[in-house]
């Protein structure tokens, strides 16, 4: 099972530590950052899914962070939790960090340890969704270059029995295939 | 080309017209509603991609109806475009709907609209992704000359209807066909032609049962009918009766008269076994009796030693 690493982004430090206690009893590695710099730092070294930032940090605000984030990580899901409830702070963060959740500070634990749990899920879902993207995109390439060399060859024959009937084709000449086709995946 | 759709909506009608305006040049079919449930109408009657819907609005608000959308449309894109919104709508807006933007007016034309072409872009590669991984599972599970259900389905349903069985106490059937003669007409008309009429006769199948009995094609000539919720063994022998009969009638196979019989074999739960395996291979046994009794006719298992071993 890949490990689920949470980060929380908080320039005070009594914010980090009670939001570190929501998460006491899930199975979560939770690591904290005093800036944006400084989470920057942790997400260089380390596979965060789930972030939980600030918005008012000093230096780099927490919107600003998140589209970093957004930009150099962008299967990492975002949550906004800030203490000043600004409809400009919210619309930065939903257009700019494409945040998944926002909440004010005094935070419910409840709501939050339960969005936290779902952008965990999230994260899974949407990595198994490219996974599987990427396996099909594949696929097809492949099997359109041999159609290419080997016009019909995509075309699967099955005898009675269900088995796959293979056209015979010469050693040299599956050679000459395998190597035309190497090179046009390069 | 497929055209993409977009839903606009807004009590205010010349906000309507100025944001259709934006996407004159684009082929976008741009629909408009005056309240949420109008476009949730709108919603029900057409493909829509992409909805940008007003905060403030009599009746339903923007936020609850994105809610709304999200619930029953999760793939569809949501915006808000609003005049003016407290933080709290905000808040549902990207909490409760996920919404992908939150945009106030007045607003930017250009932003707006390379936003919305970013977001159809969007999620026509996630739809792409969603139809292929449809057509994968349902490879998975089904075979690919007859798209009939394939061994794995057949034992899925099975499992559960086993369990369906044994808790209100019905019968169940399971009928295992094997073709008479199917590698003769591979020999002397071709693969292709084999092929086909294995296609023509799980459509024959199909009629001969009811919607809710499971057909499943196992490989070569071998199909098997599970028959669920029956109330009598009689029931069995009927349809099992009947897929004998409809498969006597000739097929007309690439322009010529093919005919071709079955075999069936035939065993019942409870009375023959009550696990798969058991019923798999009594129905099995059957169908081998049925053979040896000179084909073209269907076999009830018979526990009687003497019946089986002939």
């Amino acid at each position: 099972m890949s490990e689920n690493n949470l980060l929380i982004v908080d320039d005070e430090p009594n914010v980090i530590s009670a939001l570190k206690r929501v998460f006491i009893d899930d199975p979560y590695g939770v690591y904290s950052a005093n800036s944006a710099l400084e989470g920057m730092e942790i997400l260089k070294g380390n596979r965060i899914k789930v972030i939980i930032s600030d918005e008012k940090m000093p230096e780099i605000t927490g919107s600003e962070f998140l589209s970093m984030v957004r930009r150099d990580y962008p299967d990492i899901i975002r949550i906004m939790l800030t203490g000043h409830a600004s409809i400009e702070a919210a619309m930065k963060a939903i257009n700019e960090g494409e945040i998944y959740r926002f909440f004010l500070k005094p935070w419910n634990e409840l709501e939050l340890r339960f969005a936290v749990r779902s952008a965990f899920e999230k994260y899974d879902l949407e990595g198994e969704n490219k996974r599987l993207l990427s396996v099909i995109k594949k696929q097809a390439t492949d099997l359109k270059l041999i159609e290419e060399q080997y016009p019909g060859i995509t075309k699967v024959r099955h005898d009675k029995e269900g088995r796959i009937v293979l056209p015979t084709v010469p050693d040299e000449e599956m050679e000459q295939i395998v190597s035309k086709y190497e090179k046009n995946l390069e | 080309m497929i055209e993409d759709t977009i839903l606009i909506v807004d009590d205010e009608e010349n906000v309507i017209s100025a944001l259709k305006r934006i996407f004159m040049d684009d082929a976008i079919n741009v629909l408009s509603a005056a309240s949420a449930l109008e476009g949730i109408e709108l919603l029900k009657q057409n493909a829509v991609k992409l909805v940008i819907s007003d905060e403030q609005m009599p009746g339903m608000s923007g936020s609850e109806f994105l809610s709304m959308i999200r619930q029953e449309y999760p793939h569809v894109v949501r915006i808000i475009l609003t005049g003016h919104a407290s933080i709290e709508a905000a808040m549902k807006a990207i909490n409760d709907g996920e919404i992908y933007r939150f945009f106030i007016k007045p607003w930017n034309n250009y932003e707006i609209r390379t936003t919305v072409k970013a977001a159809i872009e969007k999620f026509n590669l996630e739809e792409e992704l969603r139809q292929k991984e449809e057509l994968i599972k349902h490879m998975a599970y089904h075979d690919t000359l007859t798209g009939l259900p394939n061994r794995l389905l057949l034992y899925d349903r099975l499992t559960k209807a086993l369990e369906y069985s044994q808790r209100y106490s019905k019968m169940l059937s399971i009928c295992f066909l094997d073709l008479d003669g199917f590698k003769t007409i591979n020999d002397i008309f071709g693969h292709d032609t084999g092929d086909l009429l294995l296609k023509q006769v799980s459509e024959r199948l199909k009629m001969s049962v009811r919607k809710s009995d499971t057909i499943a094609r196992l490989g070569g000539d071998e199909f098997i009918i599970m028959l669920q919720d029956i109330s009598d063994p009689e029931d069995a022998e009927i349809t099992a009766g009947k897929i004998v009969n409809e498969l006597a009638k000739s097929f007309v196979t690439g322009g010529q008269e093919l005919s071709i019989t079955v075999s069936v074999g035939v065993s019942l739960y409870p009375s023959d076994g009550t696990d798969i395996e058991t019923l798999m291979k009594k129905a099995d046994t059957a169908m081998y009796n049925a053979k040896k009794a000179g084909k073209n006719n269907f076999r009830l298992y018979c526990s009687d030693k003497e019946g089986q071993d002939v």
